[in-house]
């Protein structure tokens, strides 16, 4: 029999061979770049020049403290297109969230209710956008939006009422404050993305033991009691999740301004992650791009913490 | 406080019959508890009278009100479930409270109500605890605490006490009996256990495939097993069964199990007159196999019999020995003081005071 050291010595083994490589995936591709990302934050580095022998540092590409982090305060155009993404992403942000959550969680609840064909049918359904390709989903919802021959100016000649002359690319276009491009570019990206929250909480809804709900019947909740003191409270971990998840993928949001926009109209929804993209790839500014890159990861990290701070549940079942 | 009624009560899932027929009723302030085996249908005649189930047919009665179609809001009732179904985001204090908030009682009687229940459940040192930070004796207590600061008119039990130790349970049984006595409500209790249903209930139900087997006494259940099935599962071990003739012998009637025949007393012998030469089932509790060297007084109407004992289980009290005669087994409940051995023979007094026989056909008790 083997004695209780070696069978730890194998378990041990087997652990760090299964680990390896994903540890390895990690290390290459998340790891090491963010560290090459902070590393590049404090170098005037661009790839075009070949700067100096460790990683094409230094010389051409100087090493400038934190001048880059200090310029994106400055009143120069690109630090004023980068800020003015950093509020377009937090107005994308703050929308998406709530709309999302409001669509999604009645839905959630009635698709739950229904009968289990019923019920696999619809999550099917609202889960196909999801797992289409963005570009795909940027190009249908472009078509859409055109206002000569686009479905939804066509859909309100019908009824009678004046389309707006461009959906995407009026600057001066704007309902309650908020430029219409940017309203379409969130009607888009919900319709592509809330299929996936849906399904998160259906399943969560499915989790609530049966006898918590017949519990709170008998003690005299009607629905919607039951919604707000039973059912919403133990949502909890699940709203912290799909919070969080829906609060980065928006704080990320590029493909669809990217095909749908370009940003556009007057930077209206142009978004960090575009800004980013711009001045690395396109200006080759990358140590500027990376000092944005962590702008974001900081941001990105406060509203997780913050979260994860205010959501937590002190309770299971 | 109400009595409830079952009016010919039919539940169906489908193509499944739950509840078939069910007619029981039951007075104000009784316990009366639902017995049976998993499926037999108490735990959905519980639900269906706490509102938790549509009935397909009948009627369901609490004290006047016919509340077959009413919400379990308004039935005045209060529910202990199986696993206590404690809200794990409240503290136990607004667990207890809040079914009384949904009633929008003011808030200086919800806590004189709670503080109450909760000392009479000894749990008042607990309020602020979520339930994931108590016991599951705690829990169950919070649970039924939650039930009676409802001050309900009749109590739902769905087997409280299965989640608990073996210990703990023996306990809380003896509390909830006292519960019912300081209450003064009507209970509803559902268990698979008989040893629970026979020491809690006043009456109990034995169901099986959702029809009532019977409705009596706990001792009137033991005695008079209405059939096989109520014979079967109540008592512990359970009764010994046998396939057997009734015949005629030298000095009377004689039950004939093959191996071995016994005598029927005589003032049993008018009820097996018609089924002289027709197979029955015989039927004897292992209390009454005695050891033959300690047989307890007043035991007079006796039948001697030989087994080989095959397992033997002290328990200290008593002594229960598995023995086998001709390729009949039983069980037997002997005198601590038994020499029973196993794969040696013993001699066995049987109590034909306390025989049971069975119709074999319909397996309804002939005696």
């Amino acid at each position: 029999m083997a004695s209780p050291g070696s069978v730890r010595q194998s378990q041990r083994r087997f652990a760090y061979s299964v680990m390896t490589p994903i540890m390895l995936y990690l290390m290459l591709f998340s790891l090491i770049p963010l560290i090459w990302a902070i590393i590049l934050g404090f170098f005037d580095y661009s790839p075009a020049r070949v700067g100096g022998t460790l990683f094409g540092l230094g010389d051409s590409n100087p090493f400038i403290g934190i001048k880059n982090y200090v310029d994106l305060f400055s009143d120069s155009q690109p630090a004023t297109v980068f800020r003015k993404s950093v509020v377009n992403t937090f107005l994308f942000t703050f929308l998406i969230v709530p709309l999302n959550l409001a669509i999604t969680l009645p839905l959630a609840i009635i698709i739950e209710r229904s009968h289990t064909r019923v019920k696999g049918f619809f999550r099917a359904v609202y889960f196909l956008p999801t797992v289409t390709s963005a570009v795909a989903v940027a190009l249908i919802w472009g078509a859409i939006y055109n206002p000569q021959a686009g479905l939804l100016s066509d859909l309100i000649r019908t009824i009678g009422l004046t389309p707006p002359k461009a959906w995407l690319s009026d600057p001066q276009a704007f309902v309650m404050g908020i430029p219409l491009a940017m309203l379409a570019l969130i009607v888009a990206h919900l319709w592509q993305d809330f299929g996936y929250n849906l399904v998160i909480f259906i399943a969560a809804l499915q989790g609530i033991p049966q006898n918590l709900r017949d519990a709170a019947k008998v003690d005299g909740a009607n629905e919607q009691q039951m919604f707000w003191y039973v059912t919403l409270p133990l949502l909890q971990p699940t709203l912290l999740f799909v919070c969080v998840m829906t609060i980065l993928s928006s704080l990320q949001m590029f493909i669809l301004a990217q095909v749908m926009t370009k940003g556009g109209p007057r930077e209206q929804t142009q978004t960090i992650l575009m800004s980013i993209y711009q001045n690395a790839f396109r200006y080759q500014n990358m140590g500027w791009a990376a000092a944005m890159s962590f702008v974001l990861f900081g941001i990105i990290m406060v509203f997780t913490l913050l979260q994860f701070r205010f959501l937590r549940s002190d309770w299971e079942y | 406080m109400a009595g409830i009624k079952f009016d010919h009560v039919w539940k169906r899932f489908g193509d499944f019959t739950a509840l078939k027929d069910l007619n029981i009723e039951i007075s104000d302030q009784e316990f009366l508890v639902l017995v049976g085996p998993s499926g037999c249908g108490k735990t959905t005649a519980l639900r269906c009278l706490a509102g938790l189930e549509e009935i397909t047919d009948g009627h369901i009665y609490i004290g006047d009100r016919d509340v077959t179609d009413m919400p379990p809001k308004d039935r005045d009732i209060a529910m202990v479930f199986q696993s206590y179904a404690l809200y794990p985001h409240m503290s136990v204090y607004d667990n207890m409270a809040f079914g009384l908030k949904l009633r929008k009682t003011p808030k200086d009687e919800i806590d004189r109500r709670v503080k109450e229940s909760a000392e009479m459940l000894a749990i008042g040192h607990l309020l602020d605890r979520k339930p994931k930070a108590l016991s599951g004796g705690q829990r169950q207590r919070v649970a039924l605490g939650r039930a009676i600061v409802r001050n309900p008119a009749v109590f739902l039990m769905d087997e409280p006490l299965s989640n608990l130790d073996a210990k703990l349970r023996v306990q809380t049984r003896a509390e909830i009996s006292k519960l019912h006595q300081r209450l003064k409500t009507t209970f509803i209790y559902v268990t698979h256990d008989q040893t629970e249903a026979m020491t809690m209930g006043t009456r109990i139900a034995v169901m099986k495939d959702g029809v009532l087997q019977q409705l009596d006494t706990p001792q009137n259940l033991y005695d008079n097993p209405s059939n096989m099935f109520v014979a079967g599962f109540i008592g512990s071990p359970s009764m010994n069964f046998f396939d057997a003739t009734v015949g005629r012998g030298d000095g009377g009637l004689m039950v004939d199990t093959g191996p071995f025949s016994l005598p029927v007393p005589a003032d049993k012998a008018g009820q097996l007159e018609p089924f002289i030469g027709k197979q029955v089932y015989f039927g004897i509790r292992p209390e009454n196999l005695h050891d033959a060297n300690y047989v307890p007084r007043g035991v007079e109407e006796v039948a001697k019999l030989t087994a080989q004992v095959t397992v033997r289980e002290p328990l200290g009290s008593e002594v229960y020995a598995f023995v086998e005669n001709g390729g009949k087994e039983m069980v037997s409940r002997l005198d601590p003081r038994t020499s029973a051995a196993i794969g040696k023979g013993i001699d066995l007094v049987v109590d034909m005071s306390k025989m049971h026989v069975f119709d074999r056909d319909s397996e309804k008790a002939i005696i």
